[in-house]
């Protein structure tokens, strides 16, 4: 997966560190000043006392130019920390950097006395998913930092790319007090704004009309700190934030678009790929061909088309310049053997009407992005690129950066979501991608048990189909054979970590086509409790989502990687001279979301647990996430149950 | 080392252009193709067919020292997985006066070769902080074939260095060449198996040569309890005389001593007065020299920055003023104030064992890497860029290993420089990281869960890994610790209520940490019919285990002294009977030098209606060989075993 420029907006006017700063104490004394903070934020070690962005735009040479002035204050309220000096500015070549100014204000008979920082170190940071970027950073280091200290950071930036969006937090990691974003503009230049995240309330919006100008105001206190919690998705999620976009401009009574509707935003993506030439270049056509002969329909095509690419051109990104946002050619990306989401889209789509069928580009978000083109115009919703073959008029997804997903399965982090399919300059289609039954991405555990002394043995047979079966091929894909059981005990582990894998056998790895299957041995000592007559014995050998704890307290939403269907079987033989003296009772629990179900049957010669589990749901936020902590519980207390086994004669 | 190093490179300033030299027209035909023996096969997809590393170091027309580095590589690519793994290039280019060539291709296995064209390499500008790199993909790839690349530098000349030559990658065909006037002379050693250098000399080109080639480095996977890096193939090497100038001897121990004496002792009359300053105000003249140490110690870790960012050490005073400082220049905070206090210490640097042992042997600047002051009165130790340490907690990592130890020689009264030693630092003793366990267990039959009393002492490095940060970190950090620490039954485990004991940065090293807390463990009773499974194993957390581990290749490295004592008692409820606790002896220890080194202890006694469990575990030595594998997985293994141990209550 890739991600398109909009990343970068996100990043550089967000607060990445726990940056922010102060009005209401400018003038206390010191002591008093810290005392007041600590006193609101026992516990804290650092909070942000007042935030401040001025946004200015003003048509400079008939072109909006936005001034971005930052000033962001912290206080430190604790001892020890001098670990918090180190701090970080981001910036992308679109901004120019006019001014970076970082300093603490250092109580000193109780006053503040300015220390200023001296050396910033530019540097560049990458993603692991990006080869090669061309976003910076500017390291520092605060001086002096100790209780009651204050840091203090401002910024003067300037863009005359109106295409990149304000993005203005109202939260982070650390309290934030006092954020203020003042957005002046001439009224000839027109904004659209949204908010998004959680506790949007707080956000107190005002609009002023002062001469020529129309000056906005949004601010916030935010108490309440923003950790990543396990299982949550992106933090756009749930910290509350202001987008804001220019929309256009009029200059002598002629209309200007920016981005100003869903329309807009095509065009503006669609110029990156208007000038990709049309013509299907010889060795594209020839490859085409190839992967052609034999077919019987289109979809056959397609198919040896889009796997092809899948598994001939490596994913490498390199997002300099324009190469963020404008596809490589088809015939470059085929020569390299390499490309990114848009080098691989532009590839399939060549590739695809070099057979005389339709295709088309396609803008999509991944799921860390919460945002909808129908609901916000903005850059910043997309930031993958996909490829459309149209079967008929039925639009069918095919993402080049995944590796073993059948054509028809999308992968998890695109599904539920609108893409912007091209269809020329003039003309789009919205199309919402489905998310996938949970029975599509299936996972189903089928074993036999046997006691033999006092260590379980067994069999077991695993098929995956969907976005599972694709991780799972991803995992085993050029690993030595002698590894396959440290794979599959990683992916698949047991109750008891003291499971022996004894034997591995894979279905064949590139017959996509087939659900993946694992057909394993194993031996399990010490699992089960001997206790003079009795054995006893949990048929819950595979536990999923054992793991998975949702704090009574949790307040940051709940994801799922994928809805997923999971099924276990398990068959005990019992063994001679015993008899089973009660079956564990059966359990369920439904809600249309998720849910789980367990039954025990048997006779005398066997007891066979059949189990499952529904996720049907990508992010659960809110009182469901009570249920689905209930459902949890429950899960685990039928993980409990044992089989109960009593000799019926001396073995 | 950076501060000497800078000085070397300042001496050997770089001229303007490159030379002809004997390798500077290196290319891909330069050397002939190794064949690759047939019996050698790839591993996890991929083999490394050619690893040549190529250093000439020459005398430039400024008669300055530069060298030219050569790395060529050819690697077989027979998955996709492998292909992912080594497309993408990155090369180093902080310290290279001019890359002189980069050239890289794919050969496919039909013999067609791709070669990326020079305008598809870029240049990334400081990266990560970590200085310029030219960055590259391999163009063309497909499973089956060769990627082949090699670049030319012309670098600064580096007098010493450490080259790691062996990973999980499996390597044949591995060849080191060194060039460089006969009036240079250079000490090589190798370790781990990677052969000996063997010298020559070409009288007609003048240049002597030390040479080691293998024909197959095999690969080296990750293992638990091991000291990876440290048993990896590598050499070392480093410049000993330059006959040019003079027939003493370069970059040696004596000599590093006279710089360290300039570089760290010797203070500024602004330096002194504001280290005074600092001295005056914490109050301590008249304390005790350890009361001292701690004080000093304390206020430098909890109120100056340490940064990377930082690009030159400030002085002294600058550090005080501003709170910040570099890593050496903690070590200069530390000295300055030591000697202010006239207080007895000898400054230490060692290496990290994990990664690179100190080699007494090796008369070079290689393994002076970390500085460490030594307290000889008290046989104790600072680590002063570690802020979660203390006098008197030493991370394993230098435990027992050797370093070379600075004590000032005075002249008439006056420091004026330093002597050193090369002797081995202090083990700290188990006993002293030490985690206490003291658990109290109820069953609540109508909830079918437990509910838990504990408290739980954590000494030295156990409880300074806690000291250090516990009172930074808000609630809902310690909310997640305390869940993690006491999790008990795969983390399905409500905390009802906790309290903290000593938890300051202050008490480290001085005072145990003590958790006291109040839970209830959802998961550990099972029902089987009328029958209660009570998994008391799993109540001391879940323990390391090393069950799938079987073909041991590394020694073991326990990583951390440390022992555990747990004492767990379990109320046995009215009108039920507990069986099956006669599994709950065990006693698995492993002996080295005639006395046990680490084991697993467990035994129980039943005291009127409590059943009362006592366990103790610990791991005396740091360092065991290859060979006593099994019985120290097995100690580790009991441990794991004891998590599995359950009672059964049976209605009366």
């Amino acid at each position: 997966m890739t991600w398109l420029k909009s990343k970068y907006v996100l990043i550089c006017l967000t607060d990445f560190m726990l940056t922010c700063f102060t009005g209401i104490a400018n003038n206390s004394q010191p002591s008093q000043e810290l005392l007041t903070w600590q006193k609101k934020y026992p516990g804290n070690a650092i909070i942000s006392i007042s935030k401040e962005l001025e946004v200015t735009i003003d048509l400079v040479n008939n072109v909006p130019q936005t001034t971005f002035e930052e000033y962001r204050e912290m206080i430190v309220l604790k001892d020890n920390s001098a670990f918090l000096a180190d701090s970080r500015e981001y910036f992308n070549n679109h901004f120019d950097l006019e001014k970076l100014e970082a300093y603490s204000l250092v109580p000193e008979n109780n006053q503040y006395k300015k220390l200023t920082v001296s050396k910033f170190t530019k540097t560049v940071e990458i993603d692991n998913n990006v080869f090669y970027d061309d976003q910076y950073v500017y390291d520092y280091t605060y001086p002096a930092v100790g209780k009651g200290t204050k840091l203090i950071t401002k910024s003067v930036a300037t863009t005359s790319y109106p295409y990149i969006p304000v993005v203005f937090d109202f939260g982070s990691p650390i309290p934030s007090e006092n954020m203020i974003i003042t957005l002046s503009c001439p009224r000839n230049i027109r904004i659209n704004y949204h908010l998004f995240g959680e506790d949007t309330t707080i956000v107190q919006h005002n609009q002023i009309i002062k001469g020529d100008r129309i000056i906005h105001t949004w601010k916030a206190n935010n108490s309440r700190y923003y950790d990543i919690d396990e299982k949550a998705p992106g933090s756009r999620y749930f910290i509350p934030h202001l987008i804001i976009q220019i929309a256009g401009y009029t200059i002598n009574k002629e209309e200007k678009a920016v981005i100003g509707s869903l329309k807009d935003l095509y065009a503006f993506n669609y110029s990156h790929i208007s000038n990709i030439p049309e013509e299907i270049t010889p060795d594209v056509k020839r490859l085409a061909d190839s992967l052609s002969v034999g077919c019987m329909n289109d979809r056959e095509k397609v198919r040896n088309i889009f796997r092809w690419v899948q598994k001939q051109i490596k994913y490498v990104a390199i997002e300099d310049g324009d190469n963020g946002y404008i596809p490589s050619q088809a015939s470059l990306v085929l020569k390299r053997r390499y490309g990114d989401c848009k080098g691989k889209t532009s590839l399939i789509v060549s590739l695809i009407k070099s057979q005389g069928m339709k295709a088309s580009y396609a803008w999509v978000g991944s799921r860390e992005r919460p945002y909808k083109f129908s609901e916000f115009p903005s850059v910043v919703i997309s930031d993958h690129m996909i490829a459309v073959w149209w079967d008929q008029d039925i639009p069918v997804i095919l993402d080049g950066t995944t590796f073993s997903h059948l054509m028809e399965d999308v992968p998890a982090f695109i599904q539920g979501k609108e893409c912007l399919i091209e269809k020329g300059k003039e003309d789009f289609h919205l199309y919402t991608i489905p998310v996938v039954a949970p029975e599509r991405n299936a996972m189903r555990d089928s074993m036999t048990i046997h006691i033999q002394g006092d260590t379980v043995m067994g069999e077991g047979v695993v098929t995956f189909s969907g976005e599972k079966k694709a991780i799972l091929i991803s995992q085993f894909e050029g690993k030595d054979t002698a590894k396959y059981a440290e794979i599959l005990q990683k992916q698949l582990p047991k109750a008891s970590n003291k499971n022996m894998i004894t034997s591995v056998r894979i279905s064949a790895l590139h017959d996509l086509e087939k659900p993946f299957t694992i057909h394993y041995t194993f031996i399990l000592p010490d699992y089960l409790t001997r206790v003079n007559r009795n054995t006893y014995v949990s048929l819950n050998l595979d536990r999923f989502l054992k793991q998975m704890i949702i704090n009574e307290d949790r307040r940051i939403p709940v994801e799922a990687d994928m809805t997923i269907g999971y099924n276990f079987f398990c068959k005990i033989l019992i063994p001679d001279g015993f008899q089973v003296k009660k079956l564990p009772d059966n359990a369920d629990y439904n809600h249309p979301l998720f849910g789980f179900s367990e039954t025990y049957s048997g006779n005398g010669d066997y007891v066979i647990l059949n189990s499952s589990i529904v996720i049907n749901f990508q992010v659960i936020a809110g009182p469901v996430m009570n249920q689905f902590r209930e459902m949890l519980l429950q899960l685990n207390r039928s993980y409990l149950k044992s089989l109960s086994l009593e000799k019926t004669e001396a073995l | 080392m950076t501060r000497y190093y800078l000085f070397i490179l300042l001496l050997f300033s770089a001229g303007l252009s490159a030379q002809k030299t004997e390798f500077s027209e290196y290319d891909w035909n330069t050397f002939n193709a190794l064949p690759v023996p047939d019996s050698i096969k790839p591993l996890n997809g991929s083999l490394i067919t050619l690893e040549r590393h190529i250093n000439e170091v020459y005398l430039n027309k400024d008669e300055v020292f530069e060298e030219i580095s050569i790395y060529h590589r050819k690697i077989r690519v027979e998955s996709h997985d492998a292909i992912n793994r080594f497309n993408k290039i990155y090369v180093p280019i902080s310290d290279v006066i001019e890359v002189l060539d980069i050239r890289a291709r794919f050969i496919s296995p039909a013999g067609r070769i791709t070669e990326v064209p020079k305008e598809s390499i870029r240049q990334i500008e400081n990266l990560e902080n970590k200085g310029n790199y030219k960055t590259f993909a391999i163009e063309g790839v497909e499973p089956g074939g060769e990627i082949e690349y090699y670049y030319k530098l012309r670098k600064k000349f580096n007098p010493y260095g450490s080259v790691t030559m062996q990973g999980i990658d499996p390597r044949v065909n591995v060849e080191v060449i060194y060039a460089f006037p006969q009036k240079l002379e250079f000490l090589f050693k190798s370790y781990n198996g990677f052969p000996d250098f063997a010298a020559s000399y070409d009288s007609l080109s003048g240049l002597s040569y030390l040479k080691a080639g293998i024909k197959n480095i095999p690969s080296l996977p990750q293992e638990d309890y091991s000291a990876y890096e440290a048993n990896l193939m590598r050499f070392e090497f480093t410049l000993t005389h330059n006959t040019f100038n003079s027939s003493l001897r370069l970059y040696s121990f004596s000599k590093v001593s006279g710089n360290i004496y300039n570089n760290v002792y010797i203070l500024s009359k602004d330096e002194k007065a504001s280290v005074m300053e600092v001295i005056k105000k914490l109050q301590i003249t008249g304390k005790s020299v350890e009361q001292q140490i701690r004080t000093v110690e304390h206020w430098l870790k909890s109120e100056i920055a340490i940064s990377e960012d930082l690009s030159a050490t400030p002085s002294v005073d600058e550090m005080i003023k501003l709170r910040q400082t570099t890593k050496f220049g903690i070590t200069r905070l530390f000295v300055a104030f030591l000697n202010q206090l006239d207080v007895n210490f000898e400054l230490v640097i060692s290496c990290d064992q994990a990664i690179r042992p100190f080699d007494p042997d090796f008369n070079g600047w290689n393994y002076l890497n970390d500085y460490l002051i030594y307290f000889p009165e008290v046989n104790k130790v600072i680590i002063p860029d570690n802020s979660a340490y203390r006098l008197g907690l030493m991370p394993s990592n230098y435990q027992n290993s050797y370093g070379l130890f600075f004590h000032p020689l005075t002249f008439e009264g006056e420091t004026s420089t330093l002597a050193y030693d090369v002797k081995r630092l202090p083990e700290e003793n188990y006993r002293n990281n030490a985690d206490t366990f003291l658990i109290r267990l109820k069953v609540n039959l109508e909830e079918m869960n437990l509910d838990v009393d504990v408290k739980r002492v954590f000494t030295g490095e156990l409880a300074s890994s806690f000291q250090s940060f516990w009172r930074i970190a808000n609630q809902e950090k310690h909310d997640e610790i305390v869940s993690s620490l006491f999790n008990m039954g795969s983390q399905n485990t409500t905390i009802d209520s906790f309290s903290i004991t000593n938890d300051s940065p202050a008490d480290i090293a001085i005072r145990p940490l003590i958790w006291n807390v109040s839970l209830t463990a959802n998961s550990l009773i099972e029902q089987a019919g009328d029958d209660i499974i009570v998994k008391i194993g799993e109540t001391i957390g879940e323990q390391s285990e090393m069950y799938q581990q079987s073909n041991r290749v590394l020694p073991v490295y326990v990583g951390s002294l440390h022992n555990y004592y747990r004492k767990i008692v379990f109320e046995i409820p009215k009108g039920y009977t507990v069986s099956n606790v006669q599994d709950l002896t065990m006693n698995v220890k492993m002996i080295s030098n005639n006395r046990v080194s680490c084991c697993f202890k467990a035994d129980y006694e039943i005291v009127g209606s409590t059943l009362v469990i006592y366990s103790t575990e610990y791991y005396s030595e740091l360092f065991y060989p290859v060979e006593d594998f099994q019985d120290f997985r097995d100690v580790i293994n009991a441990a794991a075993d004891f998590n599995k141990k359950t009672i059964l209550l049976t209605k009366n």
